[in-house]
């Protein structure tokens, strides 16, 4: 089908991107398994400060409050208490919103129903708090994520970690894919047109590859 | 440095008698005076040339540069297909831009794409662009239209 990439491609493509990786000292990394080669996937690991909405500390106990410093109200004084390495509100006397450090976690998945590599992705709190679905939606940069929320980003199971993850669902991706030009690594192509979708920097020298 | 070696100087001219017996100290320091005005010179005319190409880039920066918009896949062709920019302009102003003229509905999505497999994130300055993948001091920026999610 045109768009889509067969598995061979793209773990031939996944390998350069890999190794381009490692030049550039981005941190993408190539995780497979020995016992089953199928399950192998591509992983970035890295850490970004987001700009939250504080709205969703209704939600939390006040024991969550406390440990991770989520500001309330105008109460200036539990923010002070607890650490600033975590937590710092937003400058500009913004009440609304709090600056929150999140480990995100990057995978891309071959998917063979469709033929193509799929995103997921998580971002948790520095005390390993999942960020919600609504908090995800939130913080995407694209304009589908307010029309479309539910065919954009859901949350799934991960096809080789069977854990909870976001995903950017791919229905449309061998649509899209097959409108650009030619390419050398259709990997590195995708990405770079979902990467911005999903808040995901794909460094330009990956245009070499392509 | 100098300033000190002519005051020192006029004050040896000044009292006849090292003037009169030290004549040749008096001219190694002309001459040392000599050799360091030269060396300015030359520092100032290595100097030159790094600041001319310096130059060159701001003007260049302040002037636009030109981009050519091509349809990829079934995107329909722009009647204006050269366009001048502001090279501190991001490509999201162009995809902006591109919404408008191209009347996206709803769910749908403008790419653009250097390389015409490459999609920049919308970040990116033009200017940045142009120097990575510009060629004849234009820059080919491929676009189509495509439901792109879900």
């Amino acid at each position: 089908m045109a768009g889509s990439i067969s598995w061979n491609n793209f773990m031939e493509d996944v390998v350069k991107l890999q190794q381009h990786s490692n030049c550039i000292s981005d941190s993408w990394q190539l995780i497979s398994s020995t016992a089953d080669p199928a399950q192998s996937y591509l992983c970035k690991k890295f850490q970004k400060l987001y700009r939250l909405p504080a709205i969703s500390t209704t939600t939390m106990l006040p024991s969550d409050e406390q440990v991770i410093g989520w500001k309330i109200g105008d109460d200036e004084q539990s923010v002070g208490n607890c650490s600033a390495m975590t937590t710092t509100t937003w400058s500009h006397g913004d009440n609304k919103h709090i600056a929150q450090l999140c480990s995100c976690e990057y995978h891309v998945v071959y998917s063979a129903s469709y033929g193509v590599p799929v995103a997921y992705f998580n971002l948790c709190r520095t005390n390993g708090c999942l960020l919600s679905l609504e908090e995800v939606w939130y913080l995407l940069p694209e304009e589908a994520a307010r029309h479309d929320k539910w065919t954009f980003v859901t949350q799934q199971e991960h096809p080789v970690l069977a854990r909870p993850f976001f995903q950017l669902h791919p229905c449309h991706t061998a649509a899209f894919m097959s409108r650009v030009g030619k390419s050398r690594n259709y990997v590195a192509t995708w990405l770079s047109v979902i990467g911005s979708a999903i808040g995901l920097d794909v460094d330009l020298s990956y245009a070499t590859l392509t | 440095m100098t300033a000190m070696r002519r005051y020192l100087a006029v004050m040896a001219d000044t009292d006849d008698g090292d003037a009169s017996s030290n004549p040749k100290a008096d001219e190694e320091t002309k001459s040392e005076e000599t050799e360091e005005v030269s060396v300015t010179v030359d520092a100032e005319k290595r100097l030159e040339p790094p600041t001319v190409v310096e130059a060159q880039p701001t003007t260049q920066q302040q002037s636009k540069i030109s981009i050519l918009m091509k349809a990829a896949g079934d995107a329909p062709i722009l009647k204006v297909r050269k366009w001048a920019v502001d090279p501190d302009r991001t490509l999201s102003t162009v995809i902006d831009k591109l919404n408008k003229i191209l009347k996206t509905a709803e769910g749908e999505s403008v790419f653009v794409y250097v390389n015409q497999s490459f999609a920049p994130s919308p970040d990116h300055k033009l200017g940045t662009l142009q120097q990575c993948f510009g060629s004849d001091g234009k820059l080919v920026l491929h676009y189509c239209k495509s439901q792109a999610w879900g």
